[in-house]
């Protein structure tokens, strides 16, 4: 396109000064007409060939695909979201008299956090008594799941 | 032997005619009006006497106003380079402290002793974003424009998430009104010697016929449009160097706030929407600019380049080239404009209500179905996502205010320099040579679309910042 440019205004002007010196008479006039003959050809000439380029789609060239999005900073932020959710669930849990330690594994799915798997170990029954571990391991075996819905979920007493 | 030899005597003894009184008077004649010259072939031609001394003092007067008028240039072109073009002047008040502000939120305690809180998630997500490209177009701004912005890109956009940040609308209104009057002020010299060259051109139209013949009078007016070019040329030239500059600015922008925007999207729970505007911004930040800089702008700079051939001479016509790059020039950025905006603001809206739906029915799932425990969880997944979509709006309203400050300029450049053109198009067609004020009120109409490259592209990347950051919405 500089080119053009460049080639466009060169012969504009030139032909623009020549014609100002011509003499009048049939020679200036002729050479007039060649002057403006060859204005148009400067013109018209790269404009095909830059119809041709557009038609065939390589006017713009390839574009980079540059990574547009920090996927560093995304774990950052996807491991906070985590750590956030093991602590509030623990949190929970020792309202209850339960305390537990819990582990959230996750994935970025697509850009979005997407939880793949939860481990809880319980240390600590509190008020609940041995024969009542397996039942409060189901219990929060099933809201745990429901919590988190299609991520595998493993509790077991420590 | 002849009658009236025998009567008057031979022709050496006759008394001399005596001329008639209107031809005998010295000071009104010297030389007969008509003489004989021959012509080819053998006869003679009556033809009009030249007057004496005529060709040379008719030379004498051309050269005369000729020299005049390139003084007159080269006076007004040494004024304005004296002046020195383009001085900023104005004064903006800097934005209102926001320490007051700060230092109040500091003493009512907004920290929550108990636990995590949504300024500590933000801070820590602000500690851990990489503002490294924000910061290197911060530094490309010049002096003046970093005392209205700030220094630092990180301290900026903390203070935005504290809220401590005001624009100054005052100072920012008087910063703009003192950019357009310096412009105006720096342009006035350089058109005021236009319009003296011109009015001086047509004045000396005027009189061509009993000054100069047509050839002289040519060199005369090509002398007074060569004066006007180089006045106006000298300042286009800088015009058109700062749109370039201001277009390459905004895609260094546009790659550096895009790329946070997109991840800060993401990690606030909108990843439908990032996945939406990810080729978008990719498009506008490499496509759209490169529309722009390659082709609106050459072609306008070729339209310029023509208006002054044109009207150079009469024998160049060039009105219709200037018409078809015109008509192209519309339809790429009207076309570019209207689809982009369109699309992204559709696919946006639907995205961010995906994206907010989803959130919320998790939300609602957890909420409900787990009753000891649900609650609670809910609300700890809202602290990441809510300082994400903190941080998120602080730098895309960075992003708009960096967008103002490098435009702002070079628009009011075009704006002064557009009136200019117009205001001395009108001043000087009732005198003026009639060629240079249609190149001045021609320049005129093409100076717009180097403003309307910049105001597009500018356009286009404040709806995609506001999209983006309106796209969290759905989710609280």
């Amino acid at each position: 396109m500089e080119g053009y440019i460049l080639a466009a205004c060169g012969a504009v002007i030139l032909s623009s000064l020549i014609l100002l010196v011509l003499p009048e008479g049939k020679t200036g006039r002729f050479i007039g007409g060649i002057l403006r003959l060859f204005c148009l050809l400067v013109m018209l000439t790269p404009l095909l060939a830059l119809l041709r380029e557009g038609g065939e789609g390589e006017i713009f060239g390839s574009a980079a695909q540059e990574e547009l999005v920090d996927d560093e900073f995304i774990s950052y932020a996807f491991s906070l979201r985590a750590e956030e959710q093991e602590r509030a669930l623990e949190e929970e849990l020792a309202r209850d008299g339960l305390r537990v330690q819990v582990q959230i594994g996750w994935k970025s799915v697509e850009y979005a956090y997407t939880v793949t798997d939860v481990h809880v170990l319980v240390q600590d029954f509190g008020i609940y008594g041995p024969d009542e571990h397996i039942f409060v391991i189901e219990r929060l075996q099933s809201r745990v799941s429901a919590l988190f819905d299609g991520a595998e979920v493993v509790v077991h007493g420590g | 032997m002849n009658l009236f030899r025998r009567i008057h005597g031979p022709l050496s003894a006759r008394p001399t005619p005596r001329a008639p009184l209107w031809l005998r008077a010295p000071r009104f004649r010297q030389t007969p009006l008509y003489r004989r010259t021959p012509s080819p072939g053998g006869a003679t031609r009556l033809c009009r006497a030249p007057r004496p001394g005529a060709p040379r003092f008719r030379r004498f007067c051309a050269a005369l106003c000729a020299l005049l008028v390139l003084f007159a240039a080269l006076l007004a072109a040494s004024f304005a380079a004296a002046e020195g073009a383009f001085t900023r002047q104005g004064g903006a008040s800097s934005p209102a402290p926001a320490s007051a502000v700060r230092a109040a939120q500091e003493e009512a305690g907004s920290e929550d002793e108990d636990g995590p809180t949504l300024q500590g998630s933000a801070e820590q997500i602000l500690g851990a974003l990489d503002t490294a490209a924000l910061q290197a177009c911060l530094d490309a701004l010049s002096e003046r424009q970093r005392e209205l912005f700030g220094d630092d890109a990180k301290d900026k956009l903390a203070s935005l998430v504290d809220g401590g940040y005001a624009v100054d609308y005052t100072g920012a209104l008087s910063a703009l009104a003192g950019l357009l009057f310096g412009d105006l002020a720096a342009l006035l010299p350089v058109f005021c010697a236009v319009c003296s060259v011109a009015i001086l051109c047509g004045i000396l139209d005027r009189f061509k016929s009993s000054l100069a013949g047509s050839g002289t009078a040519r060199l005369i007016f090509f002398v007074g449009y060569a004066a006007v070019l180089v006045l106006i040329l000298s300042t286009l030239t800088g015009i058109v160097a700062d749109c370039v500059s201001a277009a390459g600015s905004l895609q260094a922008q546009m790659q550096a706030v895009f790329p946070l925007l997109l991840t800060l999207t993401a990690t606030s729970g909108g990843s439908v929407s990032a996945a939406v505007y990810r080729p978008a911004v990719l498009f506008l930040s490499d496509g759209i600019v490169r529309i722009v800089t390659a082709v609106v702008f050459p072609l306008a700079s070729l339209m310029c380049v023509m208006n002054m051939a044109g009207h150079m001479s009469g024998e160049i016509r060039l009105k219709n080239f200037c018409n078809l790059f015109a008509g192209i020039i519309k339809w790429l950025l009207g076309l570019s404009l209207a689809a982009f905006t369109v699309f992204l603001t559709v696919q946006g809206i639907t995205s961010a209500t995906y994206d907010g739906l989803s959130f919320k029915a998790m939300k609602f799932a957890v909420g409900n179905t787990v009753p000891i425990v649900g609650g609670f969880v809910g609300g700890g997944l809202d602290l990441v996502a809510a300082g994400s979509v903190l941080i998120k709006n602080s730098v895309g309203l960075c992003g708009v205010l960096l967008m103002a400050l490098v435009l702002a300029a070079p628009l009011a450049q075009l704006a002064a320099y557009n009136l200019f053109l117009r205001l001395s198009a009108a001043v000087t067609e009732p005198m003026g040579e009639g060629n240079i004020t249609g190149f001045l009120s021609s320049l005129a109409g093409t100076v717009n679309y180097f403003t309307a490259g910049l105001v597009c592209t500018g356009f286009m990347y404040f709806i995609t910042v506001l999209l983006l950051i309106c796209s969290s919405g759905a989710l609280f």
